[in-house]
């Protein structure tokens, strides 16, 4: 009975259309076809498009003339200059360190959250209301309201730490690599773990709670509920909170921006913000679309790896 | 069916209408190229940086436009992080974007937009008469490779600013040595009349560069070769200037934050009466003395920076101040010029004075008048000793960020004075080389 449930809420739906399809279906599928064709059009020219450029930019040298900007073609230059930069092993790896880091800590604390809410008998929906706060607020906001609080003369942490007898005299967290990283994760976790709450909530929404009772006769205790009933049965919600939240992590710029400027020296100094430098400050296009195009590189292997590791189901499989 | 004609005929006739409007372009100005025509108003966008607590933009442009009833200037004003506005700006124009007509733009500039092709090329838009009122120098700044790109507009430097009463209480002159500043700064926080000594900006930006090319020619030394091939900021001079600034705060002379600080921190600090002296713009004299803004108003004294003991005095101030550029894809060229030759004649230059409380770039708008009108930055102005940054390459900002990044991690104590010195002239001769 248990295993029966636990099955049927994970597999998809049937698919849609099967392998020897009817005339009708045939139709159906093409009018479909026809139906998305501008939708897909318009993700192409406003997704893809760019995409293809950017590879193309960073393939050239971007140089000013009179009539606008001339693009010639360099092969791999501008890539083999950006891997052989000091700055750019620096920063893929904090970048690296801290989407693991940051996205462990997120993706734990969002399940306990959301466990939490699941488990309220009232007063869910002002919670999950409350929790859209740091979401929706705008990252540069936030950084500037967290740039306060670390702020190494007057900051809000600087005080409690000394109040709590954390440390005996005020600490220059921004100053030092080590505080600037978790002054970064404080910040950054204060805004997503609500998000990954929310997606793991609707997880757990669909999982049947007669197992819980079912797993409590048995004598299953909470972390082997945890851990036997209710990962396993969010597995798809997990899956997408921590592919959406490695993305976003890897391409961390508006944080650190706002917060350590990429300091102490470049300790804190993101692989979008060593791409934004290249384009926006130095003007060097093709160098920049070469360092964006390297972290795509490395998010799109990450996301096939992470995927293929995890073997998501599709509708039908 | 004639309905249908008659349709077909509006149809091709509303198409034909808008293919010759595409083609020949919609603007007033595009009727007669880059000028716009005399009668018809046209509109030019000016986009600025915040300068200080005064009204001079909208003053400016109320100014001008009262007296140019055939060109309406609007004003944008930025952000105040100079490297942000570089990143709009720069995202904006590249784009091929008509606006803003002219905009301000840091002295650091010019050959980095000059070669981008994001500034126009100005020795030709105006008469070489036109450049005659202003210094040698500050023309020289604006250039590259020998063309001008840049018309400065106000005069900016780094001062030393003090608390005069509680030098006078404590019986000091105002040190023309840095050794004389931390003697000073320890004896007057030994008394608890003040928290710092004194604060200066050592986060990892622009205006660490400043403060600490500043220190480096105090000490004879400077970023690059002469010739534009190299760093040189691992020598003797480089290394005192870094071990003095590392000392500073060390020694709780300098706030434990300064490694975070930037202008608006270090004023902070200053205006809430925490410190005894403050390295800044000309621009902070103007919120020093603003009720609503700070503690120390009628306190504040402004002298030019120290030196090391043992080197000519006064100590070598950065020059800053604003240049206005001109958007290559512009429409109203013409319009643009008459703008910025209102704008740097003396009405004009004489409100950046007594308005904005900053030196006006026009030599011949630095009446004595001027220099009252500015309060103490013009006495003391004429007694800096001004020194540049390499601004002559179009990689200086990479130049800069060599420096800062690596002067900042040696002054949080995530690098040793050697280590960072030795990185930075590393990252700035791969960098110059690579612009070559």
């Amino acid at each position: 009975m248990t295993s029966t449930s636990a099955r049927a809420s994970i597999v998809g739906p049937p698919a849609l259309f099967p392998p020897r399809a009817s005339r009708r279906a045939r139709i159906s599928r093409r009018r479909g076809y026809l139906l998305t064709a501008p939708a897909l059009l318009v993700v192409a020219l406003v997704t893809l498009a760019p995409i293809a450029f950017s590879v193309y930019l960073s393939l050239c040298a971007v140089t000013a003339g009179a009539d606008g900007f001339d693009y010639s073609l360099v092969g791999l230059r501008n890539y083999a200059a950006a891997l052989g930069s000091q700055a750019l092993w620096s920063a893929l790896t904090f970048t690296a360190v801290y989407t693991v880091v940051s996205v462990t800590v997120q993706v734990v604390l969002g399940l306990g959250v959301a466990i939490i809410i699941d488990r309220m008998t009232r007063g869910t929906g002002v919670v999950l209301a409350l929790l859209l706060v740091p979401w929706a607020m705008i990252t540069v906001v936030s950084g500037q309201l967290w740039s306060y609080i670390f702020n190494g003369v007057y900051g809000l942490a600087d005080y409690l730490l000394v109040v709590l007898h954390v440390v005996p005299a005020p600490v220059t967290i921004l100053s030092n690599p080590v505080g600037a990283f978790v002054a970064l994760l404080v910040a950054d976790s204060w805004k997503t773990i609500p998000f990954v709450s929310l997606i793991l909530f609707g997880g757990l929404r669909t999982v049947d709670k007669e197992l819980y009772a079912a797993a409590r006769l048995d004598g299953a205790g909470g972390w082997t509920i945890l851990g036997r009933i209710t990962i396993p049965l969010i597995r798809q919600s997990l899956i997408t909170a921590v592919v959406f939240r490695v993305l976003q992590a890897f391409g961390i710029f508006d944080l650190p921006f706002v917060l350590t400027n990429g300091g102490p020296g470049n300790a804190t100094q993101s692989m979008a913000m060593l791409a934004y430098n290249a384009l926006f400050q130095d003007l060097n296009i093709g160098y920049g679309a070469a360092i964006s195009c390297i972290t795509a590189a490395v998010v799109i292997v990450f996301a096939v790896v992470f995927l293929r590791a995890f073997k998501v189901e599709e509708p039908g499989g | 069916m004639s309905g249908v004609r008659t349709r077909r005929a509006a149809l091709a006739i509303a198409t034909a209408a808008a293919v010759g409007l595409l083609a020949t372009g919609c603007s007033p100005a595009a009727s007669n190229g880059s000028g716009g025509s005399s009668s018809s108003k046209v509109t030019i966008n000016w986009y600025v940086q915040p300068l200080n607590s005064t009204s001079i933009w909208p003053d400016l442009v109320a100014a001008f436009n009262k007296s140019h009833p055939n060109i309406e200037v609007t004003l944008t004003v930025g952000p105040t992080n100079v490297d942000t506005v570089r990143g709009t700006l720069s995202t904006q124009l590249g784009s091929g974007s008509a606006t803003p007509d002219v905009y301000e733009g840091d002295i650091t500039w010019p050959a980095q937009f000059a070669k981008a092709g994001l500034a126009v090329n100005l020795t030709k838009l105006f008469p070489k008469s036109f450049w005659d009122r202003f210094s040698p120098g500050a023309i020289t700044l604006a250039q590259y490779k020998g063309s001008s790109y840049s018309v400065p507009s106000w005069t900016e430097a780094a001062f030393l600013y003090y608390r005069k009463d509680l030098l006078t209480k404590a019986g000091l002159p105002v040190p023309s040595t840095w050794e004389e500043l931390v003697a000073d700064a320890k004896k007057v926080q030994a008394t608890g009349a003040v928290k710092d000594g004194y604060t200066w900006q050592g986060a990892g930006y622009e205006g660490l560069t400043c403060d600490f090319s500043e220190l480096v020619a105090d000490a004879g030394g400077g970023i690059v070769s002469s010739d534009y091939t190299k760093g040189t900021l691992d020598s003797a001079a480089g290394q005192k200037a870094l071990a003095f600034l590392k000392e500073t705060i060390a020694s709780g002379v300098s706030p434990k934050a300064t490694p975070t600080f930037q202008e608006p921190q270090s004023l902070n600090d200053f205006t809430a009466g925490n410190a005894l002296f403050m390295r800044n713009w000309s621009y902070a004299w103007a919120i020093t003395q603003d009720p609503k803004q700070s503690k120390v108003v009628g306190k504040v004294g402004m002298a030019p920076l120290p030196s090391f003991a043992g080197q000519p005095t006064p100590g070598a101030s950065t020059n800053g101040g604003g240049g206005m550029f001109i958007n290559p894809h512009s429409k109203y060229l013409k319009q643009d010029v008459t703008f910025l030759t209102w704008l740097t004649g003396t009405e004009a230059q004489g409100m950046f004075a007594s308005v904005g409380k900053v030196l006006p770039a026009n030599v011949q708008a630095q009446t004595p008048q001027a220099q009252k009108d500015v309060g103490p930055v013009g006495q003391v102005l004429a007694k800096l000793k001004i020194v540049g940054r390499p601004v002559g390459t179009p990689a200086y900002s990479q130049v800069s960020r060599a420096l800062f990044q690596n002067v900042n991690a040696a002054l949080s104590g995530n690098a040793s004075v050697s280590g960072a010195l030795s990185s930075a002239d590393s990252q700035i001769t791969t960098a110059l080389s690579s612009s070559r």
